[in-house]
């Protein structure tokens, strides 16, 4: 079936994700081979508030469908979406539709009861009705059209099915059809005709008493809620069960002589159903029919739930046997999934077995679920095992089997009333009842290999579908799926789906809920259904909620849903010294993190840490992936939700004291890298570098941070940043300090201002609560740079001038005369090159008398710029020989090779007037005062 | 043919204006230089070799901008709405882009350098007012990405930036730059020229005798900074105005010869707020444009008359405005520049109601 809308719109081979795209195909499908007009689609799918773009809109909503329908079809398929004016029309094939189909059963059902052939009428009924997978056109928001439409079907469905279970209880099937009237007349508690079918049942199956009790039911019903009494076929049939009419029994030979029911026993029920006038005056006088024998219900599979039974999939006689939730009406995404395994499933001679893996909440059994429906064949049955028992504890192979055999061969249909003790009888019985049958087993939460394989064994020939949350990896022939989370548009799908179309009103507050939730389904549904019973919440309110990283998962709670209890319960399966690990990993930095970062915080050899994130990452605690830049070491990380839970934990079972003593050990780490790639990017730079002992952790040569210390920074300076935020929140001062300084040269080369800002900062508060005026100093005159970057001149002064007076109260003779060269950049900037050339003739000086280095390079850089400007090429020239030489003792090749092509672009004769290079890659553009002379000589 | 075009040849270039085509002789323009006023751009690296050398293969370049935002421009602090103007941030980028193009994307400096298209948004207002307590610093985030690289040069280059006053992200500006050859320059240019001087006639500034729009009717408090006339007639729904371009190259930036970027999105933003007034009814003192985008078609020839017309926003039914979220009207607005019958740029802006 290509097309389905009895139930939740679909369409093979993928549904559009989209909700209004599903209702465009919806209606064109409600009144297939009909030309629907554009208006009455705008309509549908915006009601009387169109939006301006409604018509371009609809035409992109079209163009996705017409995408979709000839998805996976051959080049040559006619397209089957044509424009027609005034609007669109879907061409439907006969037997592509479920609607045409259910229309076409539902006709010759009706003549086949009206023939008296009751066994037909039935046959074909059940099929009609079980062509329904939910309400019909569910699963897309509803306009008038197709609001009216799914009324009209779905009253078209009770009509059937009361004509089903009329034509069963001529066929003598009452005692199979209680439970089912039972479920019905509690679903439809105003509707006698069921009712009445229910009375009829009961008294035939002997059960009086119960009759009379559901007549009180329903006219209590109908008076409490319409003041209205039954109406008098229902009284009728009430007087004759009182009465105890045997005319209203069920006689056997009769039944089975005419094939069909007899005229005494159809009246009663006739009168029930209203439908007296028309099959009583045919039935008049009648004793034939067909002839064929009512096809006994024991011969074939029974159901074992009201809600299968309801479904009307498994009473007709040749219906298959189905042991499965129903699929879910608002399943989203995995398209590709989907089509990949349902190809796996009815590949004929391939491995039929797939495992399903992946972390709690991803969604196995969705998926699965949504596989045993949506794959065709199997007409041996399709059934669904949990593979723990409700308390949680894996099933012995054996009580698996069991399990299964009670569900395929039930009592009375061919299986044992009880199933043996013996395995390997079990194991027989199992592959008796499966052999040659084309059954689908869903294995539901496996635990291990050792838990399946003998189920596997004995149903060598059914197709199997596993889930657990560690793969399977040792079953042979097995493929494996390890489901991730959702793609961020699936999420944001799914939202949208089950939270309404409230949730639809802010786009940018869906995306956000459905990063916070780490596009887990699980939380994905929680979210959204906490959302939809609260219609005085706003979808930026629930964001506003989930945002903070502490509450996040109390907030994904709802009724029997537990995100946190899903995830708690992938941690206990865990081993104690792996749920440390889980708990103290926590602690690292987002979004991901390195071995050496582990290492760190768990205090253990490279190997043993390497052994225990792996174990992490088979659980689904941990999630293992390669460096952004696509080569590098593995690098680890948390699904969000699994942090915070990891980070619950940790204060629960932990305690601050070690989340601290982890925390400064992880800070030192960082500090170690971070001040080795700082010396090779920016040599001499750190006025921190030698405060802190870090002896006893010194990096190899082939270290990353020592072999590509910029590289090493852009993956890790996000994470350094958060320690950094992290050793500030445990009052480990002196290190945050440090790392904020080790960090200073990159966040300067680079100019990632915002963060730099950010950390310094920080890093200021913590050198003042510590009294570490050093540091301060430090800190502050890389404010100053950051501030002179940003053309922030009054307050680059300031830091300078603060941060000179520091360094001399800490005795930082090369620290203060830095602080003249970065004050004299800001004023070379404002045009003042005298006042500048003086500050840095200083700095040189007392640079020189230090011995500094860096210092030197950068005052001869600045007092070459001053040359410059002024017109004295020569000068110029060679105060950048000097600083290249100064910058080469250094090892700074980026200064060295800055001052060597200043000096080649002095020959050039518009090279001033393209902008100044004050400092390697900083341009201080505009105004600049080069003379008419400067370019001339 | 739908050529990128449309002036610029860069703050720093040192080619000579050629002459005129037509028309009186228009006064020098003001130097980029003293537009923006000093201002730092800050190179990104993210390679070593970008890092170690200043080395530039084609590829990506990210760049930081800063400069403080004028508090008393005679242009850009001239407006009526209390807002920093969007025609800053548009020039800072359209000029970073013509620096970068030689520093670093290797651009032969011959080429000139031309602009197809252009983009602004304002995604959050607040930070835009003006008033705080010293100079605003504006930030540029800046992404410049080359194409069509033929010999390690490129033809093009797509710049994109966000937008930051105060550290506060408050929106987004988009250019493509095109790199023509000198001769590619001079057949297009040539044929444009022929192109306008056929199909409009006459002086480039206003028609003798016609009024100019008080300066508040414009979102503008000095007369100097008017740059459209009055409405020359309804067509429609249509307002058309004339340019003065004479009074533009007074006040802007780097008109060199050809007509300036920035007058389209200055003439673009006076014609909408005297268009919102007009069309709409509401009040252009307290407007601001909270979109623009602009496509151009050809070069603007600056001897020659040139008009601006504006309209509705083909989807709105006429006198209708949107409603922000804050229930502000928002008008959108769309607009043309013809030298006669010839199209030289499009433009959709919105502009919101300041209230």
């Amino acid at each position: 079936m290509r097309f389905q809308v009895l139930g939740p719109v679909r369409m093979a081979p993928r549904t559009p994700t989209a909700a209004k795209p599903r209702v465009v195909l919806a209606t064109l499908l409600a009144q297939s081979n009909t030309v629907v007009s554009t208006h009455s689609l705008i309509d549908e799918l915006w009601g009387t508030e169109p939006p301006r773009t409604a018509g371009t809109t609809l035409q992109v909503y079209v163009s996705q469908l017409r995408k979709a329908l000839l998805d996976g079809a051959g080049g040559d398929r006619a397209q089957p979406l044509v424009t027609q004016p005034p609007g669109y029309l879907i061409r439907v094939g006969p037997d592509e539709l479920d609607l045409t189909l259910f229309e076409s059963l539902r006709t010759s059902g009706r003549a086949a009861f009206e023939e008296r052939d009751y066994a037909t009428a039935s046959r074909l009924l059940g099929r009609s009705l079980a062509l329904w997978t939910g309400p019909a056109l569910s699963g897309v928001p509803h306009g008038p059209a197709l609001q009216s439409t799914a009324i009209r079907l779905d009253e078209l469905r009770s009509e059937v099915l009361e004509q089903r279970i009329d034509a069963d209880l001529r066929l003598g099937r009452h005692h199979e059809l209680i439970g089912e009237l039972m479920a019905l007349a509690h679903e439809f508690p105003m509707r006698e005709t069921l009712h009445g079918l229910l009375m009829v049942a009961l008294y035939r199956s002997g059960r009086q008493s119960d009759a009379v009790r559901a007549y009180h039911r329903v006219r209590r019903t109908l008076v409490d809620e319409l003041g209205v009494e039954p109406d008098t076929s229902l009284k009728r049939i009430l007087d004759r069960v009182l009465a105890s009419d045997p005319s209203l029994a069920w006689h056997q030979g009769r039944a089975a002589a005419a094939g069909s029911a007899p005229e005494r026993e159809r009246r009663p029920v006739a009168a029930v159903t209203g439908r007296v006038g028309a099959a009583g005056s045919r039935s008049s006088g009648s004793s034939g029919g067909t002839g064929r024998p009512p096809v006994p219900v024991g011969s074939g599979p029974v159901p074992d739930s009201p809600a299968d039974a309801f479904t009307g999939r498994t009473d007709a006689p040749a219906g298959p046997l189905l042991w499965l939730p129903p699929a879910l009406s608002d399943f989203t995404g995995r398209e590709s999934e989907l089509t990949h395994y349902t190809q796996v499933l009815t590949e004929p001679g391939g491995p039929r077995v797939v495992s399903v893996s992946g972390r709690p909440g991803v969604g196995k059994t969705a998926l699965a679920v949504e596989l045993a429906h949506r794959v065709e064949g199997f007409p041996g049955g399709r059934v669904l095992l949990s593979m723990r028992d409700p308390a949680g504890r894996a099933l012995t192979p054996q009580a698996a089997a069991a399990a299964l055999l009670r569900r395929l061969l039930p009592p009375g249909a061919g299986g044992p009333d009880t199933p043996p003790k013996d395995a390997g009888e079990l194991a027989d019985l199992l592959h008796h009842a499966t052999r040659g049958r084309e059954v689908l087993l869903v294995l539901d939460d496996a635990v291990s290999e050792a838990q399946v394989r003998p189920l596997l064994a004995a149903a060598a020939d059914a197709a199997v579908v596993l889930t657990g949350r560690r793969p399977l990896a040792a079953l042979e022939h097995a493929r494996h799926l390890v489901l991730d989370v959702l793609g961020q548009q699936e999420a944001e799908a799914l939202l949208l789906a089950t939270g309404g179309p409230r949730m639809a009103q802010d786009p940018a507050a869906v995306a956000e809920i459905a990063r916070l939730c780490g596009r887990l389904p699980l939380a994905l549904r929680v979210a959204a259904g906490s959302f939809a019973v609260r219609p005085h919440w706003a979808a930026a309110g629930l964001a506003r909620r989930l945002r903070d990283e502490r509450t996040r998962l109390a907030a994904l709670s709802l009724g029997d849903l537990d995100v946190r209890g899903g995830l708690l319960a992938a941690y206990h399966e865990v081993s104690e010294a792996e749920r440390h690990a889980f708990r103290t990993l926590g602690l690292a930095p987002l979004p991901d993190f390195p071995l050496w970062a582990a290492q760190s915080l768990l205090g253990m050899s490279a190997e043993a840490t390497e052994e225990r994130l792996e174990a992490l990452v088979r659980a689904h605690l941990l999630q293992a992936g390669p460096a952004a830049q696509g080569s590098g070491p593995v690098r680890y990380g948390y699904h969000t939700l699994l942090r915070a839970l990891a980070r619950d934990m940790l204060d629960e079972v932990d305690g601050a004291e070690a989340a601290a003593e982890a925390t400064a050990r992880l800070g030192r780490a960082c500090l170690v890298r971070a001040r080795a790639a700082d010396a090779r990017l920016t040599p001499g730079r750190d006025r921190l570098a030698g405060v802190l002992e870090t002896g006893g952790w010194d990096l190899t040569a082939d270290d990353p941070a020592v072999v590509a210390p910029l590289r090493w920074f852009q993956a890790e300076a996000a994470g350094l940043l958060e320690v950094l935020r992290r050793l500030h929140a445990c009052q480990l001062w002196e290190p945050a300090c440090a790392l904020a300084s080790a960090l200073g040269g990159y966040f300067e080369v680079c100019a990632l201002w915002d963060d730099w800002q950010a950390g310094h900062e920080l890093a200021v508060d913590a050198a003042r609560r510590s009294g570490n005026v050093l540091a301060e100093a430090a800190l502050l005159r890389s404010l100053g740079d950051l501030a002179w970057q940003r053309r922030d001149n009054a307050r680059a002064v300031d830091c300078h001038r603060h941060a000179a007076r520091l360094f001399a109260l800490a005795d930082d003779g090369i620290g203060a005369a830095r602080c003249l060269t970065g004050e004299a950049d800001v004023l070379l900037g404002q045009g003042e090159p005298v006042r500048a050339g003086a500050l840095y003739g200083r700095a040189r000086e007392r640079a020189g008398a230090e011995g500094d280095a860096r210092g030197c390079a950068e005052a001869q850089r600045g007092l070459a710029l001053v040359a410059l400007v002024q017109g004295r090429l020569a000068d110029s020239r060679a105060a950048l020989a000097d600083c290249a030489r100064a910058a080469r003792a250094l090892g700074d090749l980026r200064l060295q090779d800055y001052a060597q092509r200043s000096a080649a672009r002095l020959g050039e004769p518009a090279g001033a007037a393209a902008g100044l290079e004050m400092r390697p890659g900083v341009w201080l553009l505009n105004d600049v005062p080069v003379t008419a002379s400067a370019a001339a000589d | 043919m739908n050529l990128p075009s449309s002036p610029s040849t860069g703050p720093w270039s040192a080619r000579p204006a050629t002459a005129l085509a037509s028309g009186g002789p228009l006064p020098a323009p003001l130097p980029a230089a003293a537009f923006l006023g000093p201002h730092h751009l800050v190179h990104r690296p993210d390679t070593p070799e970008g890092f170690l050398l200043a080395a530039t293969p084609p590829g990506r370049h990210r760049f930081g901008f800063s400069a403080q935002l004028p508090e008393a421009h005679p242009l850009f602090s001239d407006s009526t709405a209390p807002f920093h103007d969007l025609l800053y941030p548009m020039e800072s980028l359209r000029q970073m882009g013509v620096f970068a193009a030689g520093r670093y994307f290797r651009v032969p400096e011959n080429r000139r350098i031309l602009l197809a298209d252009c983009t602004m948004a304002v995604t959050a207002l607040a930070p835009w007012e003006r008033g705080g307590a010293g100079a605003a610093q504006l930030t540029l985030d800046l992404d410049m990405t080359p194409a069509d690289v033929v010999k390690g040069v490129p033809r093009t280059m797509d710049c994109r930036a966000s937008i930051a006053i105060d550290g506060k992200r408050c929106g987004t500006v988009g250019a493509r730059l095109v790199f023509l050859m000198p001769g590619v320059y001079r057949t297009h240019r040539a044929h444009s020229r022929r192109e306008s001087e056929r199909a409009a006639q006459g002086p480039s500034g206003l028609p003798a005798g016609h009024g100019v729009p008080g300066p508040e009717l414009v979102g503008r408090r000095s007369p100097r900074n008017v740059l459209i006339g009055l409405p020359l007639a309804e067509d429609g729904d249509s307002l058309v105005f004339p340019v003065d371009i004479p009074a533009a190259r007074e006040v802007l930036p780097d008109s060199g010869s050809e007509v300036p970027t920035a007058l389209f999105l200055e003439v673009s933003r006076q014609a909408a707020l005297f268009g919102v007034g007009e069309l709409y009814g509401l009040a252009p003192g307290h407007a601001v444009l909270t979109d623009w985008a602009a496509t151009f078609r050809g070069f603007a020839e600056p001897g020659l008359p040139l008009r601006c017309a504006v309209r509705p926003h083909t989807s709105h039914a006429p006198g209708e405005v949107f409603r922000d979220a804050a229930g502000r009207p928002v008008a959108e607005l769309g607009l043309t520049f013809t030298q006669g019958s010839r199209v030289v740029a499009a433009v959709r802006t919105s502009v919101l109601q300041i209230c």
